[in-house]
């Protein structure tokens, strides 16, 4: 230490300066053109957070989006993105969402590629989880939240100023959103009338670009380097059956899977809540998904999709029935969303699979919440349907 | 001369240990012989005997660490 | 915007501190341009809240017009009752933020930094009550000391004449290269410690840990190891940066940690776990304290004396981490460790009965660390907020 030596920080300085400055074309040129089709499955959060890999899989028709959370990740065989791989679909799903990306999320990535969604056919999973009576909060928000398409949203000038307003409102209520000096004064600016607010938004909006330019960058590394593949049952049994079929094998597989307890969901997972099923009995009594800030968050997206032409096909998942009977969730709590969420939706004049009457169809749910096994056949032939253009609702009912 | 012995002798007593006579140039915190409440003694002590009063943040433990320097350093202080 | 929080506030200081290292390198004095950087750091860190911002300027103009008087009156005077009068105007405005939030939904009186500033305050009081700050200080400098940015938010507490004889030194070029150089180091052991390890434990284990943990004893056994971690990676890496920053400008700031968890017995942790607050303790509290009883010879007992002291100590340090009841614990747990251990101390100073070897070292570290982890166990506040 007695020496100062100052080669080391001028080289690391030097090399700082070659990567932020490389041209974006270059890293672009470097990505594999594999990387897009991999990143299908990978349900890689980076990706999800990012703009690079979305926009090349949007350009490419060959892709067949599906938006969702958690769900996504239960990759068993019955899962869509096994089923179209192993019956030779012209399309294929690639999955978007993990746990907590809910409509403030799935929002701002749709804004990013609202030129690109006209006429784009995409699956959109909801969660009834995701309208709690206080809307998404800061855990489910923070993890999922992506700098980039903040300050994308913040230089977006295509979307419908009225519903960027509402947007920022809502997402100015959240630690990374307001904690950021650059992001929080131009959002501000965009909501206020304050000509002061405004001047400093238009001192800060240079250095905002700047920044914005930084992570548009960071993202083309993080799209070179490119996730790992997540784990996926890869099975050729789904081929060439009925739908009919494919359910039995289905509840067949369910059964085998799922036999510590009553409830129908998985032994691992029924194992890692075994000790606190006794405690959760009825703790759950007067709850309800009716009312939410969420549906506020929902009808932005929705306006956002309906804006840039987009034609989504909305999947309404229940509740696994027997267990939220169990923790005493009242049914009215349950119904009251599948209606209100079915009429928000109808009323933009999108489709949607209404699966709320499956609440007690066993092994339509892999645990609690989940949906899995029967489910994702049920999901699977409402998804054909829709790419073929058929109307979805009037084929629902059985499997045949 | 005198004074340094007196001195080096009431740090033995301090620090009950005669190693202070063997090695006066021994640090005293690193070997663990003295500590905040030994400093305390101390400089509670020169200024019984020697009449010499010195402010708790004078002492600085880089500079009062062997009891030859504490010796010196009271000298000045004297 | 948090002092080191992000990559922005970096950006920003290096490019003020650019002149300060060209001026240094040529070696010229830079303290004159560092003080109107520290105006223009401080305004970069206050922006954020102007209710913050007052609040600090009217608590600097309360110290320093606490300090001013002190040193002119001590010229003339040195009377008991005034210097506590001194002492308690000093505490003051902590004191009344630390309270205020059960009285009132809004903390007019606290800002960051309002817990280190104080004691910068108190020490200058102190010294110049043992005749150490003679003369009367610029009003420039004693503001720079106070306010110096790089150690405002969180420390490490610097000493006045410490401080002063860096401001007045004059640094040769060759000396300069040194400190920046040991300034840029001290700034990238920061990133190591705060941005990579201290993140990593947070990020892939604590935020985790449910997936980890298979019961709720293994869930908590887990926290207290990882958070002690992650809290000494998180503040010594802070500190490196306060540091770091601090030698560029020319200002060797103390040292807050060394190596905290291979102390070999709980005094000795002390000795090196945020460093610049316990010595400030030791020196102003206990040593006083023990050197005011033992003049006063009001209680003959050595050992009682000496751990009266600790628990004074230790009661002050917790208090002054917040009056919750999680600090006040742990300053009760030290205290009663520190007792325990001076004890043992004594004992075995007698009769010898833990031997020094290499052996009982490795199992003197052992031991000391679990005790400690249990410490910030009972300092995370996690025993009185469960599943938060």
């Amino acid at each position: 230490m007695k020496k100062p030596l100052f080669s080391p920080i001028i080289l690391a300085l030097l090399v700082l300066l070659i990567v932020v400055l490389i041209p974006n074309k270059w890293i672009e040129g470097m990505i594999p053109k594999e990387r897009i089709n991999q990143a299908a499955t990978e349900l890689n959060p980076f990706m999800f957070q990012g703009k690079y890999v979305q926009q090349k899989m949007l350009e490419n028709k060959h892709f067949l989006p599906i938006y969702g959370s958690s769900e996504l990740a239960r990759l068993d065989r019955f899962h869509p993105s096994n089923y179209f791989k192993v019956t030779g679909e012209e399309f294929t799903p690639f999955l978007i969402g993990r746990g907590g990306t809910e409509s403030l999320i799935h929002l701002l990535n749709f804004s990013e590629h609202t030129n690109q969604l006209k006429g784009k056919k995409m699956v959109f999973v909801l969660s009834p989880q995701w309208f709690q009576p206080q809307g998404t909060d800061e855990s489910h928000f923070v993890p999922n939240y992506s700098s980039l398409q903040g300050y994308d949203f913040a230089f977006n000038q295509k979307v419908n100023p009225t519903i960027k307003k509402e947007a920022i409102k809502r997402l100015l209520k959240f630690s990374p959103v307001k904690d950021d000096p650059f992001l929080s004064t131009i959002y501000q600016a965009e909501i206020t009338n304050d000509p002061w607010m405004k001047r400093k938004a238009s001192l800060v909006r240079p250095f905002a670009y700047a920044y914005r330019n930084l992570l548009v960058k960071k993202d083309l590394y993080y799209s070179l380097v490119g996730g790992k593949p997540h784990k996926r049952e890869i099975s050729h049994k789904v081929r060439d059956k009925s739908w009919g079929k494919l359910a039995i094998q289905a509840e067949k597989m369910g059964s085998r899977k799922s036999k510590n307890n009553q409830f129908c969901i998985t032994n691992g997972q029924f194992n890692k809540i075994k000790k606190m099923v006794p405690s959760l009995k009825d703790s759950k009594k007067g709850a309800s998904y009716g009312k939410s800030p969420e549906y506020d968050d929902f009808q932005l997206l929705l306006d956002v999709l309906k804006e840039s032409g987009a034609q989504p096909l909305f999947i309404s998942v229940p509740v696994n029935g027997k267990w939220y009977d169990y923790t005493g969730f009242p049914k009215e709590g349950r119904t009251a969303y599948y209606e209100r969420i079915k009429k928000q939706i109808q009323s933009q004049g999108f489709q949607i699979a209404d699966f709320s009457n499956h609440e007690y169809d066993p092994y339509f749910m892999k645990d609690t919440i989940h949906i899995g096994w029967k489910g994702w056949v049920y999901t699977d032939k409402a998804i054909k349907n829709f790419y073929e253009g058929k109307k979805v609702e009037e084929d629902l009912g059985r499997l045949n | 001369m005198e004074f340094i012995n007196e001195i080096i002798t009431l740090l033995a007593e301090i620090c009950q240990d005669d190693i202070v006579k063997e090695n006066p140039d021994i640090d005293l915190f690193d070997a663990g012989l003295l500590d905040s409440f030994g400093t305390i003694e101390l400089l509670v002590q020169v200024e019984e005997r020697f009449g010499i009063m010195v402010p708790i943040s004078e002492f600085d433990r880089d500079l009062w660490n062997t009891p030859n320097s504490i010796a010196l350093q009271l000298a000045d202080w004297k | 915007m948090t002092p080191y929080g992000s990559f922005t506030f970096f950006f920003i200081v290096a490019i003020l501190l650019a002149p300060t290292i060209i001026l240094g390198l040529q070696g010229k004095r830079f303290q004159t341009y560092n003080m109107f950087v520290t105006i223009l750091a401080l305004g970069l860190i206050f922006s954020s809240t102007l209710r913050g911002a007052i609040a600090l300027i009217l608590f600097t103009i309360w110290q320093v017009l606490l300090i001013k008087s002190y040193i002119a009156y001590r010229k003339k005077a040195n009377g008991n009752s005034i210097f506590y009068l001194a002492v308690i105007l000093s505490i003051l405005p902590l004191a009344l933020s630390k309270l205020m939030p059960y009285f009132s939904q809004v903390n007019l009186i606290g800002f960051l930094g309002i817990s280190y500033l104080t004691f910068k305050g108190i020490q200058l009081i102190m010294e110049t009550r043992d005749g150490l700050i003679k003369k009367d200080i610029p009003l420039s400098r004693l503001l720079y000391f106070i306010l110096f940015f790089p150690t405002i938010s969180s420390g490490p507490i610097d000493r006045y004449r410490r401080f002063e004889k860096n401001f007045q030194a004059e640094v040769t070029a060759d000396q300069y290269k040194l400190l920046l150089y040991q300034g840029i180091n001290k700034i990238f052991q920061g990133f190591l410690y705060k941005y990579i390890i201290g993140y990593s434990i947070n990020h892939f284990f604590i935020a985790k840990l449910r997936f980890y943990a298979h019961s709720q004893f293994e869930h908590q056994l887990y926290y207290m190891y990882s958070y002690s971690l992650y809290l000494f990676f998180d503040f010594a890496g802070y500190s490196a940066f306060a540091i770091g920053v601090s030698y560029i400008m020319g200002i060797k700031s103390p040292e807050n940690f060394n190596l905290p968890f291979i102390s070999r017995n709980i005094k000795d942790f002390w000795n090196r776990w945020h460093m610049s607050l316990s010595f400030w303790f030791r020196d102003f509290v206990y040593m006083r304290f023990v050197f005011w009883i033992m003049k006063k010879k009001w209680i003959k007992n050595r050992n009682l004396v000496s751990n009266l002291g600790y628990i004074l100590l230790f009661l002050l340090m917790g208090i002054w981490h917040g009056l919750e009841i999680q600090y006040i614990l742990y300053g009760i747990y030290h205290a009663l460790l520190m007792v325990i251990y001076n004890s043992f101390e004594r004992f075995n100073k007698k009769h010898k009965w833990w031997p020094q070897n290499k052996f009982t070292h490795a199992v003197a570290i052992i031991i000391t660390f679990h005790f400690v982890c249990f410490g910030f166990y009972i300092f995370s506040g996690q025993l009185f907020h469960k599943g938060v």
